[in-house]
């Protein structure tokens, strides 16, 4: 457990925002309900149910809807929170996290080039402790202009410290945007989180969502409190200058937090179960892979269309399975590693870009291998699967090409190639 | 005419969602909300089993197809995938159904079932004027891009011209039954107007 | 390499970077015919101006203001050519219908097109050759008969000629020109312009005037019949240059002279006497030219004084002729009748009693005045000009083809004679009008002249549509003044019958005018719409006078290029208001992309990375040692 600032004294009591009469009366409204809405709405609403005091936000296709949603709020009065209409991501972040080191619990987003826009405060923001939501609907990065989901713009700062993973419903951003706040502000982790969803499938496609009630939102997120707020009346310095001795520790200190954040997620995950009766996986999904033989490594949206590919398969006889990661940092070496078990031959599907790495193809591969390489007994092969780039949809023909290739790959004894681009091979 | 689009492919999946089908309706993501007097896209299905390729939304096979204004009938090849002679086209206009046939070549024609014409501007709750169509305030435009681009819907679903095109749609494919879907329709009236007054002229 | 084995489509594939021809360049719109997409496509449809549909004569007014505009005076001129033989003459003396209707008026102040018209007239005349003479047709060996040297005789007889008709013109007067010699002043319209139109109609050739013949004197042997016998076909073109009589008591006095008669002898050169007191009984044109005549003739201390019924603000006088008039010392009492003549002993005139009265007209349109009782008033005066209104001979003419004084014409100007073949224009049809109305008559006649004797039928002109100032996008004209034409100074203009009152533009004032025709509902290649097209789907092709055409295929229909035209002439209309609809280009695209083909890329852009290579290439081969630049590590 990582001790922090242990003579700053209590932290004096902050006004914070209050549920105003029309916010209360229609969350009553909600609860209990089950509404039809898409995952920029239900990002939105998850925003609302957490009372977030602050909102920085910056135009960018597609997690602009999430924004515009909030805006509507605030303007109706059924939200009561700062709303910065910034001139840029890099200053859109930036507010949250000033926002945020005062006490305010801080809610931000952005898409694709604005993700890449804002990059300078990935590290300031989570090596400063302070747990920041950013709502990202993921877009490819320029160029040259597409709208289209990949999951490059958020994996690409997956090194700076960030929780980080993807939903793959609008139920899920939802649920996820609740848990990543309580994860994230718990005193043991205090980190910034970005709770991912793709980009049109999941952000403009409506599906089911449940509305608690707002009486178990605030149970289950009990108010924001960082330990050591920028207050005049009890003055810190945050982020001074440092010696270089110093600096080993503190990343030290940083690498910690990352993985003393995994005990709190699984913690949370089933405290979220017990409060709103929606069990998720702490880590890993693992859809039919007790005997599976071939499996797909996949987070986010696509995920949705493999299950029913998935079952297709096994109607035909192959013994397939998926493991989807709900959560991409901290990396879950451990569940994915027992999810995979017995399996003889592994497919990431990579929809985003890691050039030049070592796979020539996607990011993820590199943190499944290196996963996979640690598991005792003998290792699956493990390939990579390059689909559902530039926003492209993953049809269900596209798995049943991948189960093909994996299968074949455990007939060969080896993988033809470390990643495949689906659709320009035979 | 995007709002127009986008009710007539809510108000079907919502029916049929309703009566008991799988529905799923989307917008079409590639079309840019901001465009003006461009072609834009939505999409509805409906079936009685799951929809398993949930995220194939360009509906490559469509059925039925729904012109919100006449003149996209000479602009693209809206049927292509359908199968041969079971397409439905729906289109606002107050032209003789003979002259717009003469729009679509051959390939089309192929496809062609059934050729609904009905005079949606016409038979809509009629409100104020504009020498461009389909505009109603700039206030309600702004609404309307708002959803276009993901958020919660400000206007009622089902008004204006798409009320009465939802109605000749299904009135004319018979699929559905329209009562049930007036239930979803904002504007039933105008709907119910377009079920009963449009032609509906069979292909050879 | 996880990129070994694997192959784009065809029609996925893009040169580096994703370059793709820019959308000006042809292959870039023919990927994309977002043509389909348009409800609405902009037409270029010109509509008429209403300065030429107010012209009588339909000259092409904006035609020839965009030629001086451009400074292109020979094709201005030959524009008005086409339609008017005398713009020297017009251009002086015309009361500028076209003026009146100039939409420029509702925008600041109408075009001085009078003043622009002069100019280009007088420019014409000037030239050396006549420059329509070259391609006039040959004489097609019939002849028709003019009744009239007037405006309305002498512009038939033009247009005649220009369709191959010779043509002979029977005047009654000692010299050729009607009522553009005998009764409109000198001051007003110079001899020797008039002479030197009328000598450049002669020279085209097949045109004869055979002066000092009376057709339908008493003793002639040229009556109607006649005429219709030995001639093709017959204009009759007679004026109304009778004065009618004043019935008053006492006018029989000698110096009581009628207007139109003093006009006509001081225009042919014979001067009349009158005093250096004058009235003038009328209140239209024929008085203020006769008063202004009367100043001139008299010398420095004459006076002349226009008794009206009408009150001032009815006098028909136009109004920069009034203006003048007062400049140059004319004195008015409206609302005045003249009731006695007071002659003294020897007969001469000495006085008028006038009275207080008011202008009425009766049941068929006859001027009637209204005498105020115990308004009378003595008024010294030694000459009184009658101008109370023009009437013609028209004895000699067959009963049925008269009518109140005036010819009687159908729609076309025919009269109901048995041959078919006669017509009349000008005032004889009409009553007291315009020269421009005679000069359009006779244009009118020469072509239904043609038709009959073509034996093709007479028809009515197609409608037009005149251009509104409403239609206009008013933003692209600044405000700007008439330039007024320049006038010689009222003490210079009293004494001489002969110094021109009206002066001319200069070449810039003309220009200057001329520029400030907003050219209503024609096209005069402004670029406007070239320059505003987003689209770039305005083309400049055939620039004659500007036009343009509309890339079809990628226009979208934004229609600013309609609502930014400044003269009107795009129109839109409804798409599918479209003829041919197997000349529709769909557009394939972006539709179900599994189905293949979202767009067909352009070689030339596939071209562009395999021409950079081969260009680095060549380079590298050509003859260059590289120099070491110092001792490195040696291998």
């Amino acid at each position: 457990m990582t001790t922090l600032h242990a003579d700053a004294g209590r932290p004096p009591r902050l006004q914070r925002a209050i549920r105003t009469p029309d916010g209360e009366e229609f969350l009553r409204g909600l609860a209990g309900t089950r509404v039809r809405q898409n995952g920029c709405a239900a990002a939105a609403y998850a925003a609302l149910y957490a009372n977030v005091d602050v909102i920085t936000a910056y135009p960018i296709r597609p997690y602009t809807a999430i924004m515009m949603n909030l805006a509507q709020f605030v303007a109706d009065g059924i939200l009561d929170a700062e709303y910065i209409h910034a001139d840029g991501e890099h200053s859109q972040f930036s507010a949250a996290f000033g926002a945020a080191s005062c006490g305010a619990r801080a809610y931000t987003g952005s898409s694709g080039v604005g993700v890449t826009y804002g990059y300078e405060l990935y590290s300031i923001i989570s090596g400063a402790r302070v747990p920041v939501q950013m709502a990202i609907a993921d877009r490819t990065l320029d160029p040259p202009g597409d709208f289209g989901s990949e999951h490059t713009d958020a994996l690409c700062t997956r090194d700076m410290g960030w929780l980080m993973g993807w939903a793959a419903t609008p139920q899920e951003v939802f649920d996820k945007s609740l848990l990543a706040f309580a994860i994230g502000e718990d005193p043991r982790v205090l980190l910034p989180q970005m709770v991912v969803q793709d980009g049109y499938f999941v952000s403009h496609i409506a599906g089911e969502v449940d509305m608690p009630a707002a009486e178990q939102v605030d149970e289950f997120l009990p108010p924001y409190q960082l330990p050591f707020p920028l207050d005049p009346r009890r003055p810190v310095s945050h982020g001074p200058q440092i010696h270089p001795e110093q600096g080993p520790p503190l990343q030290l200190e940083r690498a910690r937090a990352m993985e003393d954040a995994i005990p709190v997620i699984r913690e949370k995950t089933d405290e979220f179960a017990r409060t709103f009766g929606r069990k998720y996986p702490h880590f890993v999904e693992s859809y039919l892979l007790e005997d599976a033989e071939l499996a797909i490594v996949i987070s986010g949206g696509h995920a949705v269309t493999c299950r029913a590919a998935i079952n297709r398969l096994r109607a035909q006889g192959i013994k397939i399975g998926m493991a989807r990661l709900l959560w991409v940092r901290p990396f879950p070496s451990d569940d994915l590693r027992e999810a995979l078990q017995g399996v003889q031959a592994v497919g990431v599907v990579e929809t985003n870009l890691g050039l030049g790495g070592a796979s020539y193809g996607g990011i993820l591969s590199a943190d499944v291998t290196t996963a996979l390489y640690h598991l005792p007994g003998s290792r699956p092969l493990v390939t990579s699967f390059m689909a559902g780039l530039g926003g492209e949809t993953v049809p269900m023909a596209e798995f049943d090409w991948m189960a093909g290739k994996l299968g074949q790959a455990v007939e060969r004894g080896h993988v033809e190639k470390a990643a495949h681009w689906v659709g320009f091979e035979d | 005419m995007d709002k127009e689009a986008r009710d007539v492919s809510t108000c079907i999946a919502t029916a049929a969602r309703k009566l008991g089908y799988y529905a799923e309706n989307v917008s079409d993501y590639i079309d840019d909300p901001d465009r003006t007097n461009c072609l834009v896209r939505k999409y509805a299905r409906f079936a009685d089993e799951p929809i398993l390729d949930r995220f194939v939304y360009e509906n490559p096979h469509p059925d039925w197809v729904v012109l919100i204004e006449e003149t996209i009938i000479k602009a693209v090849n809206f049927f292509r995938g359908t199968p041969a002679a079971q397409g439905v086209l729906v289109i606002n206009s107050a032209r003789d159904p003979q002259y717009l046939l003469k729009f679509l070549p051959e390939t089309m024609l192929a496809k062609l079932d059934k050729l609904v014409v009905v005079d949606a501007t016409g038979l809509a709750e009629q409100r104020g004027s504009s020498p461009w169509m389909f505009v109603r305030d700039l206030s309600e435009l702004a609404f309307d891009r708002m959803s276009t681009e993901g958020a919660v819907e400000r206007l009622a679903i089902g008004r204006g011209i798409a009320a009465p095109l939802i109605g000749a749609l299904v009135a004319a494919t018979g699929d559905l039954p329209v009562p049930a879907v007036a239930e979803v329709v904002a504007d039933r009236d105008a709907m119910l107007r377009g079920a009963e007054k449009h032609t509906v002229t069979e292909v050879v | 390499m996880s990129v070994r084995g694997t192959h784009v489509p065809e029609h996925l594939r893009l040169p580096i970077a994703g370059v793709t021809p820019p959308p000006t360049e042809k292959d870039g719109q023919r990927l994309f015919p977002t043509g389909n997409f348009r409800f609405y496509r902009p037409v270029y449809k010109d509509k008429t101006p209403p300065c030429n549909h107010a012209c009588p004569t339909g000259e092409q007014i904006q035609k020839y203001l965009d030629h001086v505009k451009h400074d292109r005076y020979l094709d201005g001129y030959l524009t008005i050519l086409e339609d008017n033989p005398m713009p020297s003459v017009t251009g002086r003396v015309c009361y500028h219908p076209c003026e009146t209707a100039c939409n420029r008026a509702a925008h600041d102040e109408p075009i001085g097109i009078r003043g622009v018209e002069r100019f280009l007239g007088d420019f014409g005349l000037k030239l050396a050759d006549n420059p329509i003479k070259k391609d006039l047709p040959p004489l097609n060996g019939k002849t028709v008969a003019i009744v009239g040297s007037g405006p309305g005789g002498l512009g038939c007889a033009y247009h005649l000629r220009r369709q191959g008709y010779a043509s002979v013109i029977f005047e009654a007067l000692g010299k050729p020109g009607g009522m553009l010699r005998a009764g409109i002043p000198a001051w007003h319209l110079p001899e020797e312009i008039l002479d030197a139109e009328i000598a450049k109609l002669l020279d085209l050739g097949g045109i004869e005037i055979q002066c000092g013949v009376r057709v339908g004197a008493a003793d002639a042997e040229l009556t109607l019949d006649e005429l219709a016998r030995r001639y093709d076909a017959v204009f009759l073109a007679l004026g109304q240059d009778v004065g009618r009589r004043l019935d008053a008591e006492g006018a029989q006095a000698r110096g009581v002279i009628g207007a139109l008669e003093f006009l006509r002898e001081t225009g042919l050169g014979r001067p009349v006497k009158t005093g250096q007191n004058v009235l003038v009984i009328g209140g239209g044109n024929t008085a203020s030219d006769a008063a202004r005549s009367a100043v001139r003739l008299g010398g420095e201390t004459a006076e002349a004084t226009i008794v009206s019924l009408e009150a001032e603000d009815e006098l028909l006088i136009v109004a920069e002729d009034l203006a003048q008039a007062r400049e140059e010392g004319v004195r008015f009492r409206p609302q005045t009748a003249l009731v006695r003549v007071l002659a003294d002993d020897e007969g001469d005139v000495r006085a008028a009693v006038l009275g207080q009265a008011s202008l009425r007209r009766d049941e068929q349109g006859a001027v009637t005045p209204q005498l105020t009782a115990g308004t009378e008033v003595e008024v010294d005066c030694d000459t009184i000009l009658v101008a109370i209104g023009q009437v013609q001979v028209l004895d000699w003419l067959p009963a049925g083809c008269t009518e109140r004084g005036r010819l009687r014409a159908d729609e076309y100007g025919r009269i109901p004679h048995p041959s078919g073949t006669v017509f009349t224009g000008g005032d004889v049809m009409r009553g007291p009008s315009m020269v421009v109305d005679a000069l359009g008559d006779g244009k009118r006649a020469a072509r239904d002249i043609d038709r009959v004797l073509s034996a093709e039928p007479l028809r009515p002109d197609d409608p037009v549509e005149v251009m509104p100032y409403e239609k206009l996008n008013t933003a692209y004209f600044r405000p700007a003044p008439r330039t007024e034409a320049p006038l010689a100074p009222a003490t210079a203009r009293r004494t001489s019958q002969v110094t021109e009152v009206t002066l001319a533009y200069s070449r810039e004032q003309a220009r200057a005018e001329a520029d400030r025709c907003m050219s209503c509902g024609v096209c005069n290649g402004c670029d406007n719409c070239y320059i505003v097209c987003p689209d770039v789907s305005v083309l400049r092709d055939a620039r004659q006078n500007g036009h343009y055409s509309i890339r079809t295929h990628y226009c979208k229909g934004c229609l600013v290029c309609v609502q930014e035209c400044p003269t009107g002439c795009l129109e839109r209309v409804p798409e599918l208001d479209f003829d041919e609809p197997d000349a529709v280009v769909r557009m394939e695209t972006a539709f179900a992309p599994y189905d293949g083909a979202h767009a067909e890329q352009a070689p030339f852009t596939r071209q562009l990375i395999e021409d950079a290579i081969a260009e680095y290439d060549a380079a590298r081969t050509s003859d260059r040692s590289i120099q070491p630049n110092g001792p490195g590590t040696s291998p």
